[in-house]
């Protein structure tokens, strides 16, 4: 029995709460208003994406029926996919930690860098930004 | 009689409490470059206090699991009458625009911490968040360079995460501690079901450089993290559903579903009506057992 990922609406159109709802429901918005004696709604999660989860908003940013997760820098824009947005920084991630390591070309790690909201650039804390044009890093 | 109370009267008819054994195990937490930390575990199971449900329809809410975002990635909560386990926290951190509590490594067990950049160490995420005795679970592991922590273990004997290796490198300026991702802690152990189960296991870290190995996961469902893309078993895993374990250090990997258990006198289940129809009821000696799988109900 498979199992859908529904959404909880609180009145100031934020996810507060995921709920997995088994497919044997057959209306479950109005069987989880019910179970929980609230006036919240209840909206699927498109495509069930586990990305979905509380702080973001519905209707709200995006178009009407778009779920979008809090935007982290101002400087960040918009990535809509399925009606779930998601922010892309301006400057890629970078792909290597050093211009001499490039330990993974596969993989790209967030945590490894710090975003300089202020410089528009990403740091990789050894006094150096990302040149993403060049693909290296370049002392500061 | 044992096993219930007369509560009340009303225009419905009475509602004869039921008294029932509980495990409820919340969403693991997200896992990052670090783990996530298993879900909060709590039960009475064995010898402890009973929760009493007491309502014509009891509402029973299984914590859903989530992946890793910029702002998002703390497991959800359990909740069974008056008793709530907390979702796992989520593995590394994040950007600080984002609302703490949310985007926290703090949770039921911890999520294992992270370095926000090379040489840039930070707290690992806590456990037993909100506070309850005995302990919901244990903190993660540290993130000290690029190697990740492992989340911690749930529950009362929850193990803390291990944190990620920093071996010298003076050879591989300047990446002085490269090393292992960490082992995500332990979940606990309960036999609520009539065997014992393990669940609420910390994600594993991340390795990340090659010649190093990814944190398994902490025993009770905690995922596995990744090592470097070229190298064998970099795969990362999620967190089990119905263990609420955390997820793998890597990108993306979700937590695993909780999961509620209430175990009451059979002599009761006549009178208990579980739904929907995807959670389940078995028997061990004289006692019943419903499992739920996914948020529902429990009708007395």
């Amino acid at each position: 029995m498979a199992n859908n990922r529904w959404a909880r609406i609180n009145e100031a159109d934020k996810v507060i709460q995921i709920v997995e709802v088994g497919d044997d429901i057959s209306n479950p918005a109005s069987w989880l208003q019910s179970i929980y004696k609230t006036s919240n709604t209840f909206v699927q999660v498109p495509g069930n994406s586990a990305v979905v989860g509380p702080t973001f908003s519905y209707g709200i940013v995006g178009g009407p029926n778009v779920f979008a997760e809090l935007q982290p820098y101002s400087t960040w824009t918009s990535s809509t996919t399925d009606n779930v947005l998601t922010w892309v920084p301006p400057v890629a991630v970078p792909t290597k930690i050093t211009n001499e390591q490039d330990p993974d070309p596969s993989g790209v790690d967030y945590d490894l860098f710090v975003w300089d909201n202020d410089n528009i650039r990403w740091l990789n804390g050894l006094g150096q930004y990302w040149d993403a044009d060049n693909s290296n890093w370049v002392d500061i | 009689m044992f096993g219930y109370k007369v509560l009340g009267f009303g225009a419905g008819g009475s509602v004869k409490a039921l008294d029932a054994d509980y495990l409820i195990v919340a969403a693991g937490g997200g896992g990052g470059g670090s783990g996530g930390g298993g879900g909060g575990m709590r039960t009475s199971f064995p010898g402890g206090t009973k929760i009493t449900l007491d309502k014509a329809a009891n509402v029973i809410t299984v914590g859903a699991g989530v992946s890793p975002g910029t702002c998002v990635g703390a497991g959800g909560c359990s909740v069974a009458g008056i008793i709530t386990s907390a979702g796992g926290g989520k593995g590394d951190g994040g950007p600080t625009a984002c609302t703490p509590r949310t985007n926290s490594r703090d949770g039921g067990a911890g999520g294992g911490g992270t370095s926000n950049g090379p040489s840039q160490p930070t707290p690992v995420g806590q456990g037993n968040v909100p506070p309850v005795s005995p302990p919901q679970g244990a903190q993660g592991g540290a993130k000290p360079y690029i190697a990740g922590g492992g989340g911690g273990g749930g529950g009362a004997s929850g193990g803390a995460g291990t944190a990620g290796q920093a071996v010298p490198q003076p050879s591989n300026p300047p990446f002085n501690g490269l090393g292992n991702g960490g082992p995500g802690g332990g979940g606990t152990s309960n036999s609520i079901t009539g065997s014992g189960q393990t669940f609420a296991g910390g994600g594993g870290g991340f390795a990340y450089w090659p010649g190093y190995n990814a944190g398994n996961g902490g025993s009770g469902g905690g995922g596995k993290g990744s090592s470097h893309g070229s190298g064998p078993n970099q795969q990362s895993q999620d967190g089990s559903d119905g263990q609420g374990g955390g997820g793998g250090g890597s990108q993306g990997n979700r937590g695993g579903n909780g999961i509620v258990m209430l175990r009451y006198p059979t002599a009761c289940a006549p009178r208990v009506t579980i739904a929907p129809g995807s959670n389940t009821t078995a028997t061990s000696g004289c006692c019943t057992i419903a499992t739920f799988n996914v948020t529902g109900t429990l009708s007395l």
